[in-house]
């Protein structure tokens, strides 16, 4: 009998450590950890964090539809920098959400095609990418250091 | 006969110029300076206005307020169905945007977008255009008109626009305001330098927009030059 329970903690122990492990790896996978990888890959300009109000404005989404969201922006408006991260509630629509995005940096590559040609480059190698819940909009300097980043940090 | 006609007819133009609704305590154009207001006066305002408008709204320096701003936009465009009441899918003109915002100050910054293609009276003419509607719609509210900075020296060089434009038209809207009983934020005068332009210290970096300690600026301009809508005394019988 002693020998039996002894077996089956051999059997149960590796599977616990497992799943705190994989427990732990998606805690560290946030919105900010996300952001701060991303702003870390590329020489940005100071960004400024946009409130709920401003994201549900330009979004035209409910900040309710995101367990979590980092959206930084170049407030000067001389580039148009920014990091978007959210993380859609399940009980959300990812689709219309990432539609969103999509037509946001559609926007912006119009209005800096007129208004800062040389910035346009920034909005072009800009895609709006999708992993699981998170859906992200990065506009970086260095657009293929921040999508590795991201990709790093979506592991 | 006809002297009585011409009489009759003027005094029934100057009746039909509408006036904002003003506080006589304060008289218009400018506002007394005070302390600067907390953010409950802002809770019934709605500031209006371009990309630098924008911009406020941006760096959340009127947290209580509500913005009706497109990126752009000039005072002929307020015509268009372009601007969104928040959480509304539905695009609506300008006007009745701000119907739907507790509206008792509206705080209006448009004109570069005009004066960057058009001489100072052709802006100004579309300005008073956009302006008889204001004050058709909203008779009970304050009007702040603030007056737009101008351009950098360069960038008003690479335009060629003579930096005087904007001088010029902010000196129209100040009579303007005078006779309409619009109150005046004079964010122009604050900024410029002695050539009527952006100076460096204050440009963003595109010669066109004020930089955060610009908007700063314009945020103490508008905090310490509120006004209060007259006290009505009643006498108890």
């Amino acid at each position: 009998m002693k020998r039996l329970i002894a077996l089956l903690m051999l059997m149960i122990l590796p599977l616990a450590v497992c799943s705190f492990a994989a427990a732990a790896d998606e805690e560290e996978m946030t919105c900010k950890s996300l952001a701060e990888a991303v702003l870390a890959s590329a020489e940005f300009r100071e960004l400024t964090d946009m409130t709920e109000r401003y994201l549900e404005k330009y979004l035209i989404l409910s900040a309710e539809d995101l367990q979590e969201w980092v959206f930084k922006r170049d407030a000067s408006r001389a580039t148009p920098e920014m990091i978007l991260i959210m993380k859609v509630r399940e009980s959300a629509d990812p689709a219309l959400i990432k539609q969103t995005a999509q037509e946001l940096r559609d926007e912006q590559l119009l209005l800096y095609r007129d208004y800062q040609p040389a910035e346009v480059f920034k909005l072009e190698n800009a895609q709006v990418l999708e992993n699981g819940p998170f859906i992200a909009l990065v506009v970086s300097p260095d657009p293929q250091a921040s999508i590795a980043a991201l990709g790093e940090g979506w592991k | 006969m006809i002297l009585l006609l011409v009489l009759a007819c003027a005094a029934a133009s100057a009746e039909d110029v509408r006036k904002a609704y003003c506080n006589p305590g304060n008289p218009p154009p400018f506002p007394n300076e005070h302390a600067p207001a907390d953010d409950s006066y802002f809770e019934d305002a709605v500031f209006i206005g371009d990309s630098t408008m924008d911009d406020v709204e941006m760096y959340d320096l009127f947290p209580t307020a509500n913005f009706v701003t497109k990126v752009g936009i000039s005072p002929l465009s307020v015509n268009r169905r372009e601007f969104r009441y928040k959480g509304s899918h539905e695009l609506e003109n300008m006007f009745d945007v701000v119907a739907k915002y507790p509206h008792r100050k509206i705080y209006i910054l448009l004109g570069v977008n005009s004066l960057d293609n058009k001489n100072s009276d052709q802006s100004y003419l579309d300005y008073v255009k956009m302006m008889e509607t204001f004050l058709e719609r909203f008779p009970n509210s304050f009007f702040y008109l603030i007056t737009p900075t101008a351009l950098t020296e360069t960038q008003l060089a690479k335009q060629k626009i003579p930096a005087k434009r904007f001088g010029n038209f902010r000196n129209m809207l100040v009579e303007y305001a005078r006779e309409r009983q619009c109150y005046i934020i004079d964010f122009y005068s604050s900024l410029i330098n002695a050539k009527g332009c952006l100076p460096g210290k204050y440009d963003c970096g595109d010669g066109i927009h004020p930089n955060y300690d610009g908007l700063k600026v314009l945020e103490k301009l508008i905090r310490t030059h509120t006004v209060n809508r007259p006290v009505k005394f009643t006498f108890a019988k």
